[in-house]
């Protein structure tokens, strides 16, 4: 007989996180119902960087905006909501602003990109003023900073601001890693010298080792073409290090945001081409993937079935 | 203490102090007064009335502010008597030979003063409140101006006396005019919506915002100060120094200034932190641990102010708006009972009346409104090109515009502060939102000018000396503001074309799909070929739906929502 769940997950991602943490699910499901404080319940349950991943998922949801402004109106110190409505805005500015590639941009779409942002920040000012200890609220002004362009020292403020409340943040130190690449004006020096600060004394399971896993991603597939290999070795043998002690280590924790620290390793063991440490990484994922960072390839489905490989389906 | 009695109608405040005797007399009248042809009127006649004093034995000076003016001398009691005398006599019977000296010397004073700020033209204009930033025009003012601003101002309604010293001296009079009390201005606004913003050219960061005088506002002010200095030059290292202040403006409104000078390059980031920290003060990041702190400071002040009598003037001020005094000890009650709810409120109400000036930096992602520089809207009239063909100068029957790209300047003749008029020709008309005007003969031809004279009324007009040419200048291009529309359309045409592309596309292959859903209906309907049919609708309703969606997917990012 065949057995049919062993074929779903054979064949089957699942990209969607609703499905991989069910603290998210349960959030999600009460944030459509429009109950805020069931969803509340669930965020405040959660610590720290889990905390942050649901936040942004729950961003996801569509048309929440005018849900969202009347709790913070009833509330203005709900810091968590703060994030999740800030959260939203990006994510309709970037839907507007990157549909078509730079040069395809409208002004009009540019400037509803840019009004969403600075509403977006205003929330997330506000929210600030109340809770200037919560993480996620630091971890959502970030994007913010990078689309309104304003500037390595201005990113480099709202990370400090991060980093004094939680200086392993890995939500936070995914989207600073992104401004200290080239293509945000950064270089490469200084991404080496913000992973290797970020990865040292990290205590063995954290899902933070996948920094250098995103790291390797960004060098691989932002320079295309130039001699880079032997730069990259020595991050590459860290980044096979760093597995050991992460994502391959009994005590890694599956708290939410496990899925995108496994998908980078599986995504960097798959840009080395290494098929069995790919296929290792694909043993703890399952089933499960995380858009980011497969979208650097395209459609995310599509780039795991081209460059997936070590998934079951593909070596059997 | 405080004791209140009249000499000659004058009222007078007496506080018990030791040294030597400390007297003011202070007048409702200050530079918001005034109006742009006759701006340095009221400085102008506090340096007449200080004339006969000349060179004396005891400390004396006199002070021309924004709402009050001043004359204050410390010594003997005698020698107090003697100053305030002088003073009232030469108000009475002002010594007109010195006019043209004093004009003088009021112009040597102003090299002296640095640029101003430029917060009071951005928020109220080229009138009341925004005067004191313009430069003086003395040159222009009559014996007969003098007279009658004396005669309306420096009169025994419009006066209050305050003594700081044993005793109120004997033998003091003050003998001045009767008159009225005048009321100081209202404030006017340029500011269509706050907070604003504008782009300064000077390297630091101001804010100015506008609070109910009282004691939560003093506190406000010591609390942004702390922050300032915490956040920016302790923790962040962004800024070399930082400064917060409160001044009463006029009656019950005060001013709260907060300003940080720049460490070299980090202007974007100072901005960034500056601004959080406002709308964390004006959130409610304020503890009542903190308010407790800076309210014993206050009144630690207050007492100190009680025993040297420095707080007389302000009293005297109180006095003049018709705002009942309070005694120091009601002073201290007031801040005993300032909360922390209190203080956030007074935050709220400065954050929302802000003004904010960056360093030459945009401004426009931190949501404030962004402050008008050019006018909306310009007249119709004569239109005068420039001789470069980069500008217009339009002069109407209502007012005059000048065109020079796309900045456009409009004053209105019933809206005009000011019109200089330079003996080289040149005129500059100044309306009353601060917004400039100038129709150089060199640029527009003296055609302009002659109408521009035609009709501007002679109450506005300043005479100014004449400049040479290179003062004049030339007209530069125009700064473009936004892209013309060619260039527009080339920079747009991928766009176009890629949408074009794209929908043609689709509707050929949807209409393709509609096709085989019809061919297969009817094969289906009319010869009962049910299966052919299915065949033939199954391709085709697929074909039609993803061609639809295609066309959506087109033409929804292009509506920005």
């Amino acid at each position: 007989m065949l057995d049919r769940s062993a074929l779903i997950d054979r064949v089957v991602v699942v990209l969607d996180p609703r499905k991989a943490y069910p603290e998210a699910a349960a959030a999600d499901q009460a944030l459509a119902r429009r109950d805020w404080p069931a969803c509340r319940a669930v965020l405040d349950a959660a610590d720290g960087a889990a905390r942050t991943t649901l936040i942004q998922i729950l961003g996801e949801r569509p048309r929440i905006e005018p849900f969202l402004r009347e709790v913070l109106a009833a509330d203005p110190s709900d810091s968590a909501a703060a994030a999740v409505l800030a959260v939203h805005l990006t994510r309709v500015a970037w839907r507007i602003r990157s549909t078509y590639q730079a040069s395809l941009v409208t002004h009009r779409q540019f400037e509803g990109f840019r009004r969403r942002l600075v509403q977006a920040d205003q929330v997330l000012q506000a929210a600030i003023s109340y809770a200037p200890g919560d993480p996620a609220v630091w971890t959502a002004r970030l994007p913010v900073a990078r689309g309104l362009e304003l500037g390595a020292l201005e990113s480099a403020r709202r990370y400090a601001g991060l980093a004094a409340v939680d200086p392993h943040h890995l939500p936070g130190q995914l989207h600073r890693l992104v401004q200290l690449c080239p293509k945000w004006g950064g270089d490469w020096s200084q991404v080496d010298a913000f992973v290797n600060e970020a990865v040292r004394d990290l205590p063995d399971g954290a899902p933070n080792h996948a920094l250098l896993a995103e790291a390797y991603i960004e060098r691989a597939v932002g320079s295309v073409g130039d001699g880079h290999a032997d730069t990259t070795l020595d991050l590459q043998r860290a980044m096979y290090r760093a597995a050991e002690r992460s994502i391959f280590h009994p005590e890694f924790c599956r708290t939410p945001g496990w899925v995108r620290a496994a998908s980078s390793f599986a995504l960097a063991f798959s840009l080395t081409g290494d098929r069995a440490q790919a296929g290792r990484a694909w043993a703890v994922l399952g089933r499960y993937a995380s858009a980011q960072p497969w979208t650097y390839l395209g459609d995310p489905r599509l780039a795991i079935r081209r460059t997936g490989i070590g998934r079951t389906w593909r070596t059997r | 203490m405080t004791g209140q009695q009249c000499v000659d109608g004058i009222p007078v405040l007496h506080a018990e102090t030791s040294g030597p005797t400390r007297a003011g007399l202070v007048f409702r009248v200050g530079q918001a007064d005034e109006t742009l042809p006759r701006r340095g009127i009221t400085h102008l006649v506090e340096h007449l009335a200080l004339h006969s004093t000349g060179v004396a034995d005891y400390h004396y000076n006199g002070m021309t502010g924004l709402t009050h003016t001043s004359f204050v001398s410390a010594g003997t009691p005698e020698q107090v008597v003697t100053y305030l005398a002088d003073v009232c006599a030469a108000l009475r019977e002002l010594p007109v030979d010195r006019i043209v000296v004093e004009k003088d010397i009021l112009r040597t004073e102003q090299i002296w003063h640095g640029n101003p700020d430029g917060m009071l033209i951005w928020r109220h204009g080229a009138r009341d409140y925004g005067l004191p930033e313009y430069p003086e025009h003395t040159t222009a003012l009559t014996e007969a101006d003098l007279r009658e601003w004396v005669a309306r101002y420096f009169t025994r309604a419009n006066a209050v006396l305050w003594v700081a010293g044993e005793s109120v001296p004997d033998g003091l009079r003050l003998d001045l005019p009767d008159g009225e009390r005048r009321p100081a201005p209202a404030p006017s606004s340029t500011l269509p919506s706050t907070p604003a913003w504008f782009a300064g050219s000077q390297p630091d960061v101001l804010w100015t915002g506008l609070v109910t005088a009282g004691p939560a506002g003093r506190v406000l002010a010591d609390l942004l100060g702390r922050r300032l200095a915490q956040d920016l030059v302790v923790a962040g290292g962004l800024a070399s120094a930082t400064h917060a202040s409160y001044d009463v403006l006029y009656g019950t409104v005060a001013q709260l200034t907060a300003r940080a000078a720049l460490m070299p390059d980090k202007r974007r980031v100072l901005l960034g932190a500056f601004v959080d920290l406002l709308a964390s003060v004006a959130g409610c990041r304020i503890t009542d641990e903190e308010v407790g702190t800076l309210v014993e400071a206050a009144m630690e002040q207050t007492r100190h102010a009680e025993r040297t009598g420095r707080g007389l003037p302000r009293q005297a001020e109180r006095l003049l708006a018709g705002v009942p005094l309070i005694s120091y000890e009601q002073q201290v009650a007031a801040l005993h009972e300032v909360t922390a709810t209190d203080v956030a409120a007074a935050a709220r109400e400065a954050y929302d009346s802000g003004l904010l000036r960056t360093p030459a930096l945009d401004a426009s992602w931190t949501g404030f409104a962004e402050a008008p520089w050019r006018s909306a809207k310009a007249v119709t009239g004569r239109a005068f090109r420039s001789k470069n063909g980069h500008s217009r100068l339009i002069v109407g029957p209502d007012g005059v515009t000048s065109e020079h790209g796309e900045n456009v300047g409009t004053v209105r003749y019933d809206d005009c502060a000011v019109v200089l008029c330079r003996a080289d020709g040149g005129r500059v008309l100044i309306g009353h939102d601060a917004i400039t005007v100038a129709a150089e003969p060199a640029w527009y031809g003296d055609e302009a000018v002659r109408e521009i004279d035609a009709r501007v009324s002679p109450a506005l007009r300043s005479d100014q000396p004449a400049r040479t040419a290179e003062q004049i200048g030339t007209l530069g291009e125009p700064p473009r503001v936004r892209a013309p529309l060619w260039a527009v359309l080339r920079r747009d045409a991928p766009i176009y074309g890629f949408v074009a592309r794209q929908l043609v596309g689709a509707a050929v292959l949807a209409f393709l799909g509609a096709i085989l859903v019809m061919v297969g209906v009817t094969m289906a309907t009319g010869n009962h070929a049910y299966g052919l049919g299915a065949i033939f609708v199954a391709p085709g309703a697929y074909l039609l739906q993803r061609q639809l969606r295609r066309m959506w997917q087109t033409v929804d990012p292009l509506i920005a929502r």
